[in-house]
This record gives structure tokens, sequence and C-alpha cells, in this order.
């Protein structure tokens, strides 16, 4: 156990520190959503991930996404790695460089207690909440978190046994309405609270 | 007759299949899902798939940006 993880230990106690270790986490997507979710369940006491995205690092990922100017042009799984073993070395990362499709999502979680959803696309959200929303894992997607402003309409709904979304439903992003770090962070933020409480409180959340 | 959508009670007159109540409410198919008495139904049984009485039917919209 290295230092770290003896003082999550100590802020957990060590039965609900157990259930932490023993969770393994899914995440669709290492953009803005995605990293910064990722971030804050290291920090919470997460172990074991795996996290899928194809996409490489570029400047305008820097105004929200978990990663550095150093960074641009790495692969983001490479880069998440490098960054999130940075705050605990004792890691079990499963990175991949894979676009989910509907040919491989349905098994791409196998395994994995929770999953949560951090893509870019709506359609890309509604093809994975086809394949889990009802699956009996914890599902946490999110809809709805551009630009700036009103961030208290960023809640937390309650869509189905196990199935959690976070957004402000309305807030596409595009051209005009770019996601920026606060609303993104908030909207990550609560997906990873979410899986916290979902793991310590035995499936009770709302 | 009357069912529930995400949890309220609506009404609607006439037999509706989900496709013509998926358009009827404008929402765009690739960007939805949609549950039906706890089984989620996919977009090529939207057509052919009647609402009833009671059902309990959930859509959930999805908007871009991560």
């Amino acid at each position: 156990m290295n230092c770290f993880a003896k003082e999550l230990e100590n802020y957990f106690g060590h039965a609900n520190y157990k259930k932490i270790l023993n969770c393994r986490i899914g995440i669709a997507g290492a953009g803005g959503l995605g990293s910064n979710c990722a971030c804050f369940l290291v920090r919470s006491g997460f172990r074991k991930f795996r996290i899928y995205d194809f996409d490489k690092v570029s400047y305008s990922n820097l105004n929200r996404q978990f990663y550095f100017y150093r960074q641009v042009g790495s692969y983001k799984v490479d880069a998440l790695k490098k960054n999130l073993l940075d705050i605990n070395p004792a890691l079990e990362l499963d990175m991949r460089k894979e676009l989910l499709t509907h040919k491989n999502t349905d098994s791409a979680f196998s395994g994995c207690d929770i999953i949560i959803e951090a893509f870019d696309k709506a359609e890309a959200k509604s093809m994975l909440a086809e394949a889990y929303m009802n699956s009996g894992k914890l599902y946490v997607s999110a809809s709805g978190l551009a630009g700036w402003g009103n961030s208290d309409e960023i809640q937390i709904r309650k869509m189905h046994d196990n199935f959690y979304l976070v957004g402000d439903m309305v807030s596409e992003a595009s051209a005009s309405k770019p996601p920026f770090a606060p609303r993104v962070n908030i909207a990550s933020a609560k997906e990873a609270d979410i899986a916290l409480t979902w793991v310590l409180e035995n499936g009770k959340i709302l | 007759m009357r069912l529930n959508l995400n949890g309220k009670a609506i009404d609607l007159e006439g037999k509706i299949f989900i496709a013509q109540f998926v358009e009827d409410r404008k929402l765009d198919p690739s960007k939805i899902v949609v549950e039906l008495n706890g089984v989620i139904l996919e977009n090529t049984d939207w057509a052919s798939t009647k609402l009833r009485e009671a059902d309990n039917l959930i859509i959930v919209s999805f908007v871009g940006g991560g």
C-alpha cells in the first residue's frame, strides 16, 4: 500500500475503501467529461479502469480537458494514463485506442461494475445508453453542459434503476456555444460523485 | 388513453405507434433512447410498437458536448 492509499484508507475506513478498491470503472471517452471524471475518481481512491478513446490531444482541448500543453499530439489514452499515474502510481489501467460503435459496444465493458458515458456526440450517447441503461450495471451519462452560467441547472436525474443522467438537458455544444472548463467539470464531477456514492451507499444515490 | 412519459402522466388520442409519437414530438431518432415498460426498444421496432393505456414510456433525449 503506497502513502496515498494509506491516506485514502484513513479517509474512508477499511471496509469502505475495500469497496472502492474492488470496483472496476469503464469510461467511454477521454475528452472533457472522461478525462476529468477519471481524475476525480482516481483522487477518490478508485484503482481499476477501462477507458476508451481513439483521439489525440489538441490545443482546442486544453480549455477543459485534463491534459497539458506538452501533451498535444499524444493519444488521449496515453496522456491520461500518465496523468492518472502521476496522482496514484498503483492503478490498474486498461486504456484502449478504439472507436466504440454498434459492433463493439455491447462487449466493450464486460467485467466493469460502473460505466461512465463521456462522449461528445449525442448519437454516441444514445448508442451507449441503449446498450447499458438497463444492463444492471450502474450507468451514468451526461447531456447539456456547453457554455457558461446557470450552472445550478446542471442537475442529476434518476432515469431508471441504476441509470442517472447529469446535465441541464438543453445546452448543446456548437461553434457559438463551446464547452468550457467550469460547466464541463461540474458535470464530470457529478458523474464521479454518483459513482462514489453508489459504491459507498450500496446503490442508493438520490 | 393515459400513459406515463418519463414519470409524468400524458393523454393521447387514438392509436399511436412509437415512430409516430417520436415524429410528432420532433425528436431526432438518432439522439434518443426509447424504453417501454422496462424494455429498450430498438429503432427498427418503433414503427410496429403501439402505445397502450397505462404504458410506462421513457424517452431520453441527448444533446452533444463533452
